[in-house]
């Protein structure tokens, strides 16, 4: 059984401490966050939901989440 | 018509005379700009950028101008009634006669929208509904767009909350990303106008460091 290490990451901008197997999925779990509001860009990369659970995040990546609230 | 053209005339020869350089008011005239929505936010976007020297546009509403739009949308009574699209293209010619702007009164879609913005070199994301708000930032997030966004206007308190918040080199998010319009918490102008203001200002801040860094001579 391969060991978690932390690895760091940079979340809207913040530097954020995450396990080495941690995918955009279970960040956003780990946030609470309503999938149905947000828009993940991943390095500068949109991200569609299906492959949210793909995505194993690695040392340096940088993470945006966009969420949307109603109205304008 | 006549009047319309020495108008026009007159209204690019202020901006040049008083507020810009000629090179680049031509620059910013042919620059294409994309809103998405012709509610309180898009409505006073494209009030900004008309009045700032933007002339090409493409604006996509599928509604109607209401009474209980007036208290933030930039519409007069006499729009009551009138497509969106219409009444902001009527109004903004009043400032500058010459301005470019092609029309969509549709509903934007996931069927649809590869129809639009082609050509676009911003977008201005300016619809009330998250699903669409989000559909914009996903269909033309991976181009080379700027994409202007507006997350969290409503209510009349924490006005000093409302920013812009940069996500990459060319993706912004206006708002404060909490305050959701609602029954108890209901969009009113002054935060509205704010997160206009704000949306639009990243053309023109954003445009002038391209033109300086291809103009030295500006």
């Amino acid at each position: 059984m391969n060991e978690k290490i932390h690895i760091n990451i940079t979340i809207n901008g913040q530097a954020s401490n995450v396990f080495n197997d941690n995918t955009i999925a279970d960040i956003i779990n780990t946030y609470n966050l309503q999938p149905d509001s947000i828009v993940i860009e991943h390095n500068q990369q949109i991200i569609q939901k299906e492959n949210w659970s793909k995505i194993v995040l690695a040392n340096n990546d940088k993470l945006e989440i966009v969420r949307f609230v109603g109205g304008g | 018509m006549g009047d319309s053209k020495s108008l026009m005339v007159s209204f690019n020869s202020i901006l040049a005379d008083k507020y810009y350089k000629q090179n680049y008011l031509e620059y910013i005239q042919n620059i294409k700009i994309g809103i998405a929505g012709m509610g309180g936010i898009g409505s006073n976007v494209m009030n900004a950028l008309v009045r700032s020297g933007f002339c090409k546009f493409e604006i996509i509403d599928y509604d109607i101008v209401e009474y209980s739009n007036l208290n933030r949308q930039l519409y007069f009574l006499d729009d009551i009634g009138k497509y969106k699209v219409d009444a902001i293209f009527d109004i903004m010619k009043k400032i500058n006669p010459m301005i470019d702007v092609i029309k969509h009164n549709v509903m934007l879609s996931s069927n649809n929208i590869q129809n639009y913005f082609s050509d676009a070199d911003f977008i201005f994301e300016a619809f009330d509904k998250v699903e669409y708000k989000k559909m914009i930032l996903e269909h033309f997030g991976n181009t080379t767009k700027n994409i202007i966004l507006s997350s969290g206007m409503a209510g009349l308190l924490n006005n000093n909350e409302i920013k812009i918040r940069k996500i990459n080199s060319c993706h912004y998010v206006v708002g404060d990303e909490i305050s959701a319009v609602n029954h108890e918490n209901m969009p009113y102008a002054p935060r509205v106008l704010a997160c206009a203001s704000l949306m639009a200002s990243i053309a023109l801040e954003l445009t002038y460091k391209v033109f300086n860094l291809t103009n030295m001579d500006f």
